[in-house]
């Protein structure tokens, strides 16, 4: 199906992009690749292009937040989802100010990530 | 000059640490009394390492009795593999230190603490795990039905 909404997924634990990618083709959602370090999320968001970007923040060498900002500059208008478990609420305000679009904490429940993604991508 | 954690700032690992085990694994896990940590922590399973920077620095530490971390990989997997230390294993229980270290810091923020924490890292071995911190630290034992399990605490105030 050509409509259906195109989704990278970024975090650096194999568990979670897994669990992330179940829920999102469970509910008609098409993730187009996964990436582990935010480096590796720039170089696949450039290729991709995909409708929507969920980022970790706790990853090696290229951190989420970093990335968004690096993905910021490529396009502007990205829609980029966090999705950390720090909730300190310096984190999310540092990536909103970023640009994210909104933030997902861990543990995450199914009901809560397709709630967001029905709102960043309407 | 450093200063020496608190049992409130302590008390930050415990909440999360409880609700998370609930929610991603449905055990009822209650506190124990705190504990000084020798330098050394050995388990015949896995350790998982979370370092901590900020207001507060140093390691926290995750050890799980087998069955507790048979129940964790089950309930998260679907289905346990063979081997403990299967790498999805390792991964799966490195993400949930990641998740209550990180859970800890919002609490830690409400205490006046800015601190953020470091990817995991996930010791194990054919003899099992063993890390040496360069000093005692206090351990946080959560005691369940499946077992018990030991959050240590290297930390200290800078």
């Amino acid at each position: 199906m050509g409509d259906k909404k195109r989704i990278l997924v970024v975090d650096d634990s194999s568990f979670l992009r897994n669990s992330l990618k179940k829920i999102l083709e469970g509910h008609g959602y098409e993730v187009v690749g996964m990436a582990e370090n935010g480096l590796e999320a720039v170089t696949k968001y450039k290729a991709l292009k995909p409708d929507l970007v969920t980022l970790d923040i706790i990853m090696p060498q290229t951190n989420g937040l970093q990335a968004l900002q690096m993905l910021r500059a490529i396009d502007p208008n990205v829609s980029a989802v966090m999705v950390s478990s720090m909730s300190t609420k310096e984190s999310v305000t540092d990536c909103v100010k970023a640009g994210a679009k909104s933030y997902i904490l861990k543990p995450f429940d199914e009901g809560k990530v397709v709630e967001v993604m029905r709102k960043v991508l309407s | 000059m450093a200063q020496r954690i608190t049992a409130a700032e302590l008390n930050a690992f415990v909440t999360p640490a409880v609700e998370v085990l609930e929610k991603i694994a449905s055990i009822s896990a209650e506190i124990g009394p705190l504990q000084r940590q020798p330098a050394s922590v050995a388990v015949e399973t896995l350790l998982v390492l979370i370092g901590l920077e900020g207001d507060l620095e140093g390691t926290v530490v995750f050890q799980f009795d087998r069955p507790v971390l048979k129940q964790i990989l089950t309930a998260l997997l679907g289905t346990l593999p063979p081997l403990l230390n299967d790498p999805i294993c390792l991964d799966a229980m490195g993400e949930v230190a990641n998740i209550i270290a990180g859970n800890a810091t919002g609490r830690l923020e409400k205490l006046g603490l800015r601190t953020t924490i470091t990817p995991p890292q996930v010791l194990t071995g054919e003899e099992g795990a063993h890390w040496t911190s360069e000093k005692e630290g206090v351990i946080i034992p959560l005691n369940s039905a499946s077992g018990k399990i030991g959050i240590c605490t290297f930390l200290q105030k800078t």
